[in-house]
């Protein structure tokens, strides 16, 4: 166990030497990330005048700026990596080290984590020191929170996993993934809280697993959810995390005995 | 040691016409050919031993070794490599191979090959006076000191595979799958390199399959040749009773004195190579030996003669075309 740590360490550590390497990149890339500001402006004015959905904007505020916090966790290109490895044949390295090449991007994508926490710290400063935070920071709500955001992180990177070895099999992964970003943008609860789609949406929605990797964490951290919303949600969240974790090793191991190893 | 029964690779390919008809076409319907990249090959290697696995093009050498690196899945046979199926990648099968593409880029762009290195010896769980030592054996005899610590990307070309070569052999792998790794050098980097096999050979007593476009590369390394044609192993055998093979003797004859040579008496039969008043090489089929021989001795005062098997590189086509040839007469 230990000599994996040490594996997974020496590899986040070069990852992240390679980041740098790339950080002006990257940190344009995860400007991206920041859309949910402009959004969050859009409904402040909405909500100027009348509470929108019992939701007034320094609500919009508490709310947009967690979206923020949560998405830019969720950041990884291991989509677009997986998409060019197995395409070009840059999957061949990885194959012949003795070590499982889903750890290679474990480590890019926790190395890439690193990158994210300025565009964290910049945006909560900005916002706290002008209109203030009022977010649930109790230890309990805390921790439901830090649970919550780990099966978000863990969801996302298995659903972006499973997506990128599509390329297996098809070249069109990307524009497939371009899709599912476009409902996720929607559905996942950056765009507008799930909470103010109509009820019967909500609950279609609410089985899926888009708003499990924003707008549950989220919402839980503005504390907008009853224990046992959390709870339901919790249970919910997890089935997903098994489900991609099942789908991705059923790709992988599928995907394989298709690899090409094209370009030598 | 390395069993090999029956290895069969079927590519199916999508092809499609060219331009907008043949995109829109192939939306609706997709064509698919076969493409037979390696028949039924059956080999056994010793350890230690150095093979020269040469073919043209697209013959199916890459797709023989990405199958025996467990890159690619057989469509059907069976690899066998020190008891290990290389497919179910297990981690001591890894740790006892390597393998460089001389085309492909296996080290990181961004990172000097020390950083890769490092990452290597955590992979493969090197203790840290181990790495010490293998570092300063392997930057010592392939010269690399003083560029460890510079990006890959600002490397030369030879520098480069100097430094593939450190790292893909930083673990001490005792079966190297070596394609083409000399592609591109300039000869007295391919002469580094070649000693530097070598002398890895020798110390770890290493199993090397090596491909390669240069002759040199495979008879100064190899003493097993083994030839693939069509993605069928057509031979399999001492590099040195290859030279059987070869339809046509290099002859040079000396002449005792100053002597114009009547071409149209000899040249029915052989093809020049050099020619001056006291000096003739030429190439002569097998079967026209001795009538060639009979006709200068006849004709002129020789000094010396000296018949030689042509060189190895001019014995390959030869042998490749008679293959090709009984294949074809086979098919109609």
């Amino acid at each position: 166990m230990k000599k994996f740590f040490i594996k997974l360490i020496k590899m986040t550590q070069s990852m992240f030497t390679l980041q740098m390497t790339y950080r002006i990149g990257i940190w344009i890339w995860m400007l991206n990330g920041l859309l949910p500001l402009v959004t969050m402006f859009v409904w402040i004015n909405i909500a100027n005048e009348n509470p929108l959905s019992g939701r007034t904007s320094s609500d919009f505020i508490n709310y947009f700026l967690a979206v923020i916090v949560v998405g830019q966790l969720m950041a990884s290109p291991i989509l677009s990596r997986l998409d060019s490895d197995i395409r070009y044949g840059y999957m061949s390295n990885k194959l012949l080290l003795p070590i499982n090449p889903y750890w290679s991007y474990v480590s890019e994508k926790i190395s890439i984590t690193f990158f994210a926490i300025p565009f964290l710290v910049i945006p909560i400063a900005i916002v706290y020191f002008f209109f203030g935070l009022d977010w649930k920071m109790d230890l309990f709500n805390v921790s439901l929170f830090f649970i919550s955001l780990i099966g978000s992180i863990i969801l996302q990177f298995h659903r972006q996993f499973s997506m990128g070895l599509i390329s297996f099999w098809s070249d069109k992964t990307l524009a497939t993934s371009r899709v599912w970003e476009s409902l996720n943008y929607i559905l996942s609860g950056a765009f507008a809280p799930i909470d103010m789609f109509p009820l019967y949406l909500q609950k279609i929605i609410l089985l899926s697993p888009f708003p499990y990797v924003i707008y549950f964490p989220v919402a839980i951290l503005n504390g907008n959810l009853s224990n046992s919303e959390v709870f339901l949600g919790f249970f919910i969240q997890y089935s997903w995390v098994i489900i991609f974790v099942f789908l991705y090793r059923f790709l992988w191991y599928r995907g394989l005995k298709r690899y090409g190893a094209v370009g030598a | 040691m390395i069993s090999v029964n029956n290895l069969n690779k079927i590519y199916k390919v999508h092809e499609k016409e060219p331009g907008f008809i043949g995109s829109v076409k192939s939306l609706f319907k997709r064509e698919y050919n076969s493409i037979h990249a390696v028949k039924d090959i059956s080999f056994e290697i010793e350890q230690g031993e150095i093979i020269g696995f040469i073919g043209n093009n697209g013959a199916g050498k890459t797709t023989t070794l990405k199958m025996l690196s467990g890159l690619l899945y057989p469509t059907y046979g069976s690899i066998l490599i020190n008891g290990n199926i290389p497919q179910k990648r297990k981690k001591q099968f890894l740790k006892d191979i390597t393998m460089i593409m001389g085309q492909k880029q296996q080290l990181s762009w961004d990172l000097s090959a020390h950083d890769s290195l490092l990452v290597n010896q955590a992979v493969y769980e090197i203790p840290n006076d181990v790495f010490k030592r293998r570092l300063r054996f392997l930057s010592e005899l392939l010269n690399i000191e003083k560029v460890l610590n510079k990006q890959v990307r600002k490397l030369s070309l030879g520098e480069r595979m100097k430094c593939e070569l450190a790292s893909a052999l930083i673990h001490e792998p005792s079966i190297l799958f070596l394609d083409e790794p000399t592609i591109g050098l300039d000869s007295s980097m391919q002469k580094t390199v070649r000693r530097f096999i070598k002398e890895y050979n020798e110390k770890v007593n290493a199993t090397i399959i090596l491909t390669s476009h240069y002759m040199k590369d495979i008879t100064t390394l190899s003493d097993r040749l083994m030839i693939i044609e069509q993605g069928s192993l057509i031979y399999d055998n001492s590099i040195q009773l290859f030279g059987d093979y070869g339809q046509k003797k290099e002859i040079t004859i000396l002449f005792q004195t100053e002597t114009k040579v009547d071409k149209s008496n000899l040249f029915d039969v052989s093809e020049v190579v050099y020619v001056d008043d006291y000096k003739l090489k030429v190439i002569v089929s097998k079967k026209n030996v001795a009538s060639f021989l009979a006709t200068v001795i006849d004709n002129y005062e020789v000094k010396d003669i000296n018949i030689n098997e042509q060189p190895i590189e001019k014995i390959i086509p030869q042998y490749i075309t008679k293959y090709r040839k009984e294949n074809d007469q086979v098919i109609l």
